[in-house]
């Protein structure tokens, strides 16, 4: 990707958010990655997103990040679009990661500063200091769990500029959803961050989809994203149905604890989290088999 | 790490020959579109119902992606794309525009499909015959995917399949059949193709002649089985006819303006069917159709077939018992759900095993 011109182009559809598989050892094991990327491709995805939260990057050094980037941005090879997170709670590093994502040809992706009395005057000011080391723009991360979650009039303040291609959110209650769709919408690119709640959003008017759980759910998801998409409201309500037991145990799991050990059960290579993360228990293990074994065998495997 | 090349949109007209040299990851794939002088149909309808120019299929054959729906706006889903041509400077191309121009050597193999030069011809033993009707000049070039999809299914069988393009108008249709082992009747809007298509189709169904219909195929057939149990003069309502037996009709709203059913839709398969075996998960089908199967033929008098409904019209019509009789009312030729390619797959797989008991 070249210039801003065709990141805002280009994102649009499903992204899959590429969990980070670690070995038990906590390394980085790439040759896991590499298969889980092409496997996402070959789905029909329109994008990746590498090293976002549920990527575990606040358990990565910057230097690891860099790695990451690198070896994605070569195996992808722009045959889509990708987003890598930069963001960071030390704005040097965010700084850093921008730049190197960029030159990349990647998207860069950034949350608020992690500072926790920062005015939406400093909000603003850092995404557009840091975003002016990206010449392919940047997409905002609106995410809750970082502590800030960025107010209505800073986001429009932020769509106004060229460097903002797209937002990503988080907070996706309905009143919010229809205020952003409505006052943001053919501004920016608008991404529904989570694949729990996505016909809503996609329906008042959203771009596109972030989607942990194709990881491991890729037909499934991919079927129903793209059924909303051809105006097959009740297909994608069906299908969206269909995987609810595996959402519910996700929320009280947590992620992406969770849709590694789906990737496992399908024998992919999901690998481990990195501590403070855990990985699922045995008890837990029999609770996710149950709920999987609940979907209809069709969509369980691959073809 | 493999070439990228970006190809943005423009509004020209396709007006040469053209060379598209597409790059996968470490493969290297090769393919080329040739045109003639005249201008190329646009029958190609994109995954959001717009009309591209034929040879806008391999730009999807090579990439695997689904071409943009805005008209210049995605490079990304032809960013695998070198743009090549014997004189670049005369070329001018339908949505895209070219970067940059390299000759290169090219070769098609026999089903239309760039194979890179350095390429070696197979040698095999007698091939599996599979017959597309229609007009040859057309197949081959002017509207290239039901060929190149033969071929794909072919390589990924490793099966020896040789296609025969096999002229509607031509006086040896009939007896051309017995020397097949499976016919294509492919989609189209030349209306002169449908009553041999239908006649075609009557002589499949009786002598276990593995078919598959696309689109206006798909029509033909289900004419043709209405024909044999029904209505003798079943006809479809687009090619008029005096007689009040249609077995196709205009679809209509409920003001009745015509519709136009065009784009991506997701077909899901009758459980218990051949086409849910093959796709159980269903498949995103391109549309392309003006007319739908008529509601008022009972389908309970055509016991011999099973009916693939979709909200709004039938979508597809199979052969309980017969090897293969399978017709859709989109377009598995087009698009990039890898799913289509089962379809593909085991239709040429019912021809092979055709050519093999015929052998043996």
């Amino acid at each position: 990707m070249k210039d801003i011109d065709e990141a805002r182009h280009r994102l649009k559809g499903l992204f899959n958010i590429a969990v980070t598989p670690f070995t038990k050892d906590g390394e980085i094991d790439l040759a896991a990655l590499s298969e889980n990327l092409e496997r996402m491709l070959s789905s029909g995805v329109d994008g990746i997103l590498i090293g976002g939260t549920y990527g575990e990057f606040a358990t990565m050094s910057a230097t690891e990040r860099l790695v990451l980037f690198r070896h994605v941005m070569d195996l992808i090879a722009d045959r889509v679009p990708v987003m890598l997170c930069a963001a960071s709670s030390d704005p040097r590093e965010a700084r850093e990661l921008t730049a190197q994502a960029s030159g990349l040809g990647g998207i860069p992706m950034l949350t608020a500063p992690f500072v926790s009395e920062v005015t939406d005057d400093q909000i603003f000011a850092f995404f557009a200091h840091v975003s002016r080391l990206s010449r392919t723009g940047v997409v905002i991360y609106n995410a809750p769990g970082v502590g800030i979650t960025l107010s209505l009039p800073v986001l429009e303040r932020l769509a106004e500029q060229d460097f903002a291609v797209a937002l990503k959110q988080g907070d996706l209650s309905p009143l919010v959803i229809d205020r952003i769709a409505n006052r943001l919408g053919g501004r920016i690119r608008l991404f529904c961050a989570s694949d729990l709640a996505f016909l809503g959003p996609l329906m008042c008017g959203f771009d596109g989809l972030s989607s942990t759980n194709s990881c491991g759910l890729p037909e499934l998801i991919g079927t129903s994203y793209r059924a909303l998409r051809g105006g097959d409201a009740a297909m994608a309500r069906d299908l969206h149905r269909l995987w609810f037991p595996v959402r519910e145990l996700a929320r009280k799991l947590g992620q992406p604890q969770t849709v590694k050990a789906v990737m496992r059960l399908r024998g992919w290579k999901g690998g481990s989290v990195r501590a403070p993360l855990a990985d699922l228990t045995s008890k837990a293990l029999i609770e996710l088999e149950g709920a999987w074994q609940s979907i209809p065998s069709e969509w369980r495997s691959s073809r | 790490m493999s070439r990228r090349i970006a190809v943005v949109g423009s509004g020209a007209s396709l007006a040469a020959s053209v060379v598209i040299l597409s790059l996968k990851a470490q493969e290297l794939a090769v393919a080329a579109a040739y045109l003639g002088p005249t201008k190329p149909g646009c029958d190609f309808v994109t995954a959001d119902g717009r009309f591209l120019p034929n040879d806008a299929f391999w730009l999807e054959w090579a990439t695997g992606r689904a071409l943009s729906a805005d008209p210049g706006a995605d490079p990304g889903s032809s960013a695998n794309l070198v743009l090549a041509a014997p004189d670049p400077e005369q070329v001018a191309v339908g949505e895209f525009e070219i970067v940059r121009a390299e000759s290169v050597d090219v070769s098609v193999d026999a089903f239309g499909r760039p194979r890179h030069a350095t390429a070696s011809p197979q040698a095999h033993d007698r091939p599996c015959r599979i017959g597309l009707l229609g007009n040859p000049s057309y197949l081959a070039h002017g509207y290239p995917a039901p060929l190149a999809r033969i071929g794909d299914a072919a390589e990924r069988l490793g099966a020896a399949v040789m296609p025969v393009l096999l002229p509607s108008d031509g006086d040896r249709v009939s007896a051309a059949l017995d020397d097949l082992d499976g016919i294509v009747l492919p989609g189209g809007s030349d209306m002169a193709e449908v009553d041999p298509q239908i006649r075609v189709a009557a002589i499949a169904l009786a002598g276990g002649l593995p078919t598959l219909g696309l689109c206006l195929g798909m029509q033909s057939m289900v004419t043709a089985a209405v024909r044999s149990a029904i209505w003798p003069d079943a006809a479809l309502e687009e090619i008029g006819g005096s007689g009040s037996h249609r077995s196709f009709v205009r679809m209509v709203s409920e003001s009745g303006a015509p519709l136009h059913r065009t784009g991506e839709c997701h077909f899901r398969p009758a459980p218990g069917t051949r086409l849910d075996a093959m796709i159980p998960r269903g498949a995103f089908i391109r549309m392309n159709h003006r007319y739908s199967f008529n509601r008022d033929i009972e389908t309970k008098d055509l016991p011999d077939f099973a009916f693939h409904w979709s909200s709004q019209t039938l979508d597809a019509i199979e052969g309980h018992t017969h090897p293969f009789f399978i017709g859709l009312q989109g377009h598995p030729e087009l698009g990039c759900d890898p799913a289509l390619m089962e379809i593909w797959a085991s239709f040429v797989e019912s021809a092979v095993a055709r050519c093999k008991a015929r052998s043996s």
